[in-house]
Order: structure tokens, then C-alpha cells, then sequence
């Protein structure tokens, strides 16, 4: 479902963010992505959801070849991938109805469909009775569940997250990850960014180590 | 499903979503304007004053161009006689005059007649009353028909021609000295339209160009979340279109507030003349094509601003 060959990544002035990584994730599997600060794991993840394009290898995410896609389509791409980011990302502006209904809108699904999906999102992340709220009335750990919501509304394949629990505590942060242990559940191949070792050691997932920009540890 | 099962259904629901998306635009645009009034004021206010300016300008040339036509054909040439001619040949050949078909009526003032009108209409009583003997010729006066358009110096060669006939005046080359001015400040609304159009096309896009850059972080989102770029400027597209629609109306509204103040006093100049103003208003017709294109010219400067700045917006 997730396929990096021999993958490098050279930004512009130079840095290598990624040198030579290999690895495979399969449909349906779970796996996290740990690593010291730096070390390429957002570098990994944009790769992943063709915000980069990378300088050497080749990405393969849902049955597509990231490198040289067209620019036309890259969001039909992303479609099938739910994102989910450290700092949530959720608009001030708009209630957290109409933050989940984003991907849909942009779908073109209907009124009647849009809101049964979202309810049914809502549900899931047990956050029914805030729908009419907007996200500053809402706790990190509920803005964080609302930005988890919002990507996986969309019914996606594949579910990258950065860091999710960067900013919560450890008790939010083991909610958080039952939730994507339960999409993970039904099907969906879930990758997770985490530099919170202890909780991603209690978890029977494979990890992927980062370091200076190389894979440390690749148990195929 | 496969993957030709998904193609096939995206071309109809690509229609629907599309439309949809519009159908939720035209109910959330209104909302987005208003939660910024006063920034939408100004906008509106600017496209108003930038229209107004051309369309009263226009509406002005409207009014004196039917002056002119009126005038025209109320024209006037004076055929002044030798003074030799007696009243009653001067009678035959006003009658002769009058059949042809050029001219609709032809009068003629005998000397002692045109001094009584002079008299009267000069003042000079006392002069005149000096005078021992009347020196003014015995003149006809022709008018043309209305439709007739080359009242003029063809038929005052002829009439020159003309043995009783000493000289013909026609008072046709201010008209056309009018005629051309006429002309020419045409020209100048239209140059001025388009100069003004341009004025309403940058500010469209300069304010649309900020409220994308307000909006920087919400199409951030809408792109990672697989947002086409046509999603991402339909809502722009739709907001430039508000501010030429209600641009639009306010213009034609300030049109016709500056008409009603100016009215009285034109209409009381134009009555010194002795003609009467008319057309000195917009009608249906102009005013929704001035909203109309107060609507293109908003969007294509809207189009403009999308094309330039939403596409430099990639998440990273
Ligand atoms: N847009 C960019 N341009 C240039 N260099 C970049 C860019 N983005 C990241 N880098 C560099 O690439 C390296 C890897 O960055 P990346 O964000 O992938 O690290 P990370 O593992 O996610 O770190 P963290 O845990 O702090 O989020 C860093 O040294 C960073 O400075
Ligand atoms: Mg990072």
C-alpha cells in the first residue's frame, strides 16, 4: 500500500532529509515512525502525500507512483488518504460540522450524505453533542479528535498522522491511539509519526527508526 | 471497485459536485460579505464611484444628442430677397418652394412685417422710428422635413440660384460644430469607460488578492485534503461577482441620485434656450447592462487575482 524504493530527498540548499530508504507498508498493516528530531519523518510523510516529490527512488502510495504525478492529480490523490496533523490544522472560522464536511464538499457528495457522514464521524471520535461548536470552544485533546474525524470522514485507505499526540498528555495520547487502532481494525492501513517511544513500545505494531535521514531498523 | 467503475461514476458526480459546491456558494458568499461590511462597502462604493463617473457622462452626450436632433430638424433657412421682388412673386415662389419635397413649410415675411417683428423683438423702437424707409428685404423662411438629413448647403446653392433670391442663410455650422463635439466627448466615455473598467478590475483583484491571502490557511487545508485548484477558486470567483452585482446597483442608483439633483437646473437651462430636455435618465435596458458588465469586469479581475496567487499556495 506503501511502497518507498531506495527513496532520497535533497531539499533546496543542500540538506538530505532522506538517504536511501526502502521500506513497504501492506494494505490493512499498522506501523509507527519514530525518530530524533530532524531525523526525516515529516520529510517521509510529505513524500507520502506528493507535498515533495522525491530526488532519487521511487514512492508508491495506493497504486500510484508519487514521482512525476500530474499536478491535476494530485488531489484526486489525496482523496484516498486521511491526514491528520500535530497542530490539527482545523479552520477558527467554521464550525466543526463544516471543518469534518471539508473533504466531502470537496467530494461534491451531497447535503443529506455530507451530514450523515459526518455524524457518523463524530460519533466515532464521541464528540456527537460538539457539532455545532467552533474549535476554540474545544479541548486540545477534542480538537485533536475532530482533526481525526476530518481525515478519515472521507472513508480513506490509508491514514497518515503526524505526530497526533505531540501536545497531549499520556492518557489523551493512548485515546488517540486506540482510535487509530480501531480504523486499523476495519481494514485501513494506518501510519503513525510518534516520538513518544514508551507508547509506541507498549503497542504490537511494527517501527520504523529514523536517524540522521536513514532507516535504522527494518523488520520485513 | 474497480477502477474504470470509478471513473464512470466520477463524470456525473463530478457534475453534481460541482453544481453543488455553486449552490452552497450562493447561500455562503452573501454571508462572507456581510461578516466584513465594511470592507465590502468600500469595495462596492470604489466600482460605484468608478461607474458613475462614465454613465453620467454618457447619459449627458444622451441627452444633447437629441437636442441636436431636434434641432436639426427644426432648422431653419432664410432666403432673403431681392428688394425688387414684389409680394405677390414672393408669394408664388414661397408656394413654389413648399411643394418641393425637402422642405415642410415656408413662410413669407414681407419688409414691413419682419421691421414690426424686428421692432418688437429688439427694442430699437426709438432707432428705428429714425428710419425713413424700411431696409430690410422680404425674407422666406424654410423649414425641412424631419426626415430630411442634407438640409443644407446643396439646397442653399440652388435656392442661391435662384433670380429673386439675393442671399441664403442657414444656420447649420454651429449645429455642426456641436455635432462634432458631440462626437468627440463620445469618444472620450468610451475612453474613460475603459479607463475606469480597469480601475474596477484592479481593485476586484487587489481585494480579492488580500482575501486569498486571509484565506491562505483555510486553502492550505482545502488543497492537502485533495481540493482541486478550481475548487479552491470558485469561492473567490463567486465573491467577485457579488461585488459587481451590488457594485453594479449602487452605481446605477448614484446615476440616478446625481440625475435628480442635476435635473432642475439643466432643465432650467436648456428652457432659456427654448428646447426642452429629454432622455436625461438611465433606462431599464442601460442600467442592467451597466450591472452586467460591472459583473465581467469583477470576475475576469477576480479570474485574474485566482490565477496569480492561488496556485503559488501548495502545502509544504
Ligand atoms: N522545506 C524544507 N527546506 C529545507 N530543508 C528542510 C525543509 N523541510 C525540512 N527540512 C530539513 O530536513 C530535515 C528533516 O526534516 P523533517 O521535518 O522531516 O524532520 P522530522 O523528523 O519531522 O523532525 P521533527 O521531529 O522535529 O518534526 C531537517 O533537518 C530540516 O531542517
Ligand atoms: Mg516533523
Amino acid at each position: 500500500m506503501i511502497e518507498f524504493d531506495q527513496v532520497s530527498k535533497r531539499y533546496h540548499g543542500g540538506h538530505e532529509a532522506l538517504k536511501n530508504v526502502t521500506f513497504r507498508l501492506d494494505q490493512g498493516e499498522m506501523a509507527f515512525v519514530t525518530g530524533h528530531s530532524g531525523a526525516g519523518k515529516s520529510t517521509m510523510l510529505r513524500l507520502m502525500m506528493a507535498i515533495e516529490q522525491p530526488t532519487a527512488g521511487q514512492v508508491r502510495v495506493n497504486h500510484r507512483i508519487i514521482n512525476r504525478m500530474p499536478r491535476r492529480q494530485v488531489p484526486f490523490f489525496r482523496r484516498e488518504l486521511g491526514i491528520v496533523h500535530q497542530n490539527h490544522e482545523l479552520l477558527p472560522e467554521k464550525t466543526v460540522f463544516e471543518n469534518i464536511a471539508l473533504p466531502l464538499q470537496i467530494a461534491g457528495m451531497s447535503p443529506r450524505d455530507i451530514d450523515n457522514r459526518v455524524r457518523a464521524a463524530l460519533d466515532k471520535v464521541g464528540l456527537l453533542d460538539k457539532i455545532k461548536y467552533y474549535p476554540v470552544m474545544l479541548s486540545g485533546g477534542e480538537q485533536q479528535r475532530i482533526g481525526i474525524a476530518r481525515a478519515v470522514v472521507n472513508k480513506p485507505k490509508i491514514i497518515l498522522a503526524d505526530e497526533p499526540t505531540g501536545n497531549l498528555d499520556p492518557a489523551l495520547s493512548r485515546d488517540i491511539m486506540d482510535l487509530f487502532r480501531q480504523f486499523n481494525r476495519v481494514g485501513t492501513t494506518v501510519l503513525v509519526v510518534s516520538h513518544d517511544l514508551g507508547l509506541v513500545a507498549r503497542m504490537p505494531y511494527r517501527v520504523l527508526t529514523l536517524k540522521q535521514g536513514q532507516l535504522k531498523r527494518v523488520p520485513v | 471497485m474497480t477502477r474504470n467503475q470509478s471513473v464512470a461514476v466520477g463524470a456525473n458526480e463530478r457534475l453534481a459536485g460541482w453544481w453543488r459546491h455553486h449552490q452552497f456558494l450562493f447561500a455562503q458568499t452573501p454571508r462572507d460579505l456581510i461578516r466584513k461590511p465594511i470592507a465590502s462597502m468600500l469595495t462596492w462604493l470604489v466600482i460605484a464611484i468608478a461607474l458613475t463617473l462614465p454613465t453620467l457622462f454618457y447619459v449627458g452626450i444622451k441627452g444633447l444628442t437629441g437636442l441636436t436632433d431636434g434641432w436639426h430638424a427644426g432648422a431653419q433657412m432664410s432666403l432673403f430677397l431681392q428688394t425688387d421682388v414684389s409680394d405677390e412673386r414672393a408669394l408664388a415662389l414661397s408656394e413654389e418652394l413648399l411643394a418641393r419635397p425637402e422642405i415642410a413649410s415656408a413662410r413669407y415675411i414681407a419688409p414691413d412685417q419682419g421691421l414690426a417683428e424686428f421692432r418688437q423683438q429688439s427694442g430699437l423702437e426709438a432707432l428705428l422710428d429714425n428710419l425713413d424707409s424700411n431696409p430690410l428685404p422680404g425674407v422666406i423662411e424654410l423649414t425641412p422635413q424631419r426626415d430630411q438629413l442634407d438640409f443644407g448647403e446643396g439646397l442653399q446653392m440652388t435656392f442661391s440660384a435662384l433670380p429673386e433670391v439675393a442671399r441664403v442663410q442657414l444656420d447649420l455650422a454651429w449645429l455642426e460644430r456641436l455635432g462634432e463635439m458631440l462626437v468627440f466627448a463620445q469618444k472620450l466615455v468610451w475612453l474613460l469607460s475603459a479607463l475606469l473598467s480597469l480601475a474596477v478590475l484592479l481593485v476586484v483583484g487587489n481585494t480579492i488578492r488580500m482575501s486569498i491571502e486571509q484565506r491562505r490557511d483555510e486553502i492550505l487545508v482545502v488543497k492537502v485534503v485533495g481540493g482541486t485548484d478550481a475548487f479552491v477558486r470558485r469561492p473567490f470567483l463567486h465573491m467577485g461577482a457579488w461585488y459587481g452585482l451590488i457594485g453594479g446597483i449602487f452605481a446605477c442608483v448614484m446615476v440616478q441620485i446625481c440625475l435628480a439633483v442635476l435635473a432642475p437646473s439643466l432643465a432650467s437651462i436648456a428652457q432659456s434656450y427654448g428646447v426642452t430636455l429629454t432622455a436625461l435618465s438611465l433606462s431599464i435596458g442601460e442600467s442592467l447592462f451597466i450591472i452586467f458588465a460591472s459583473i465581467v469586469v469583477s470576475l475576469v479581475g477576480s479570474r485574474l487575482a485566482v490565477a496569480r496567487h492561488i496556485r503559488d499556495i501548495e502545502p509544504s
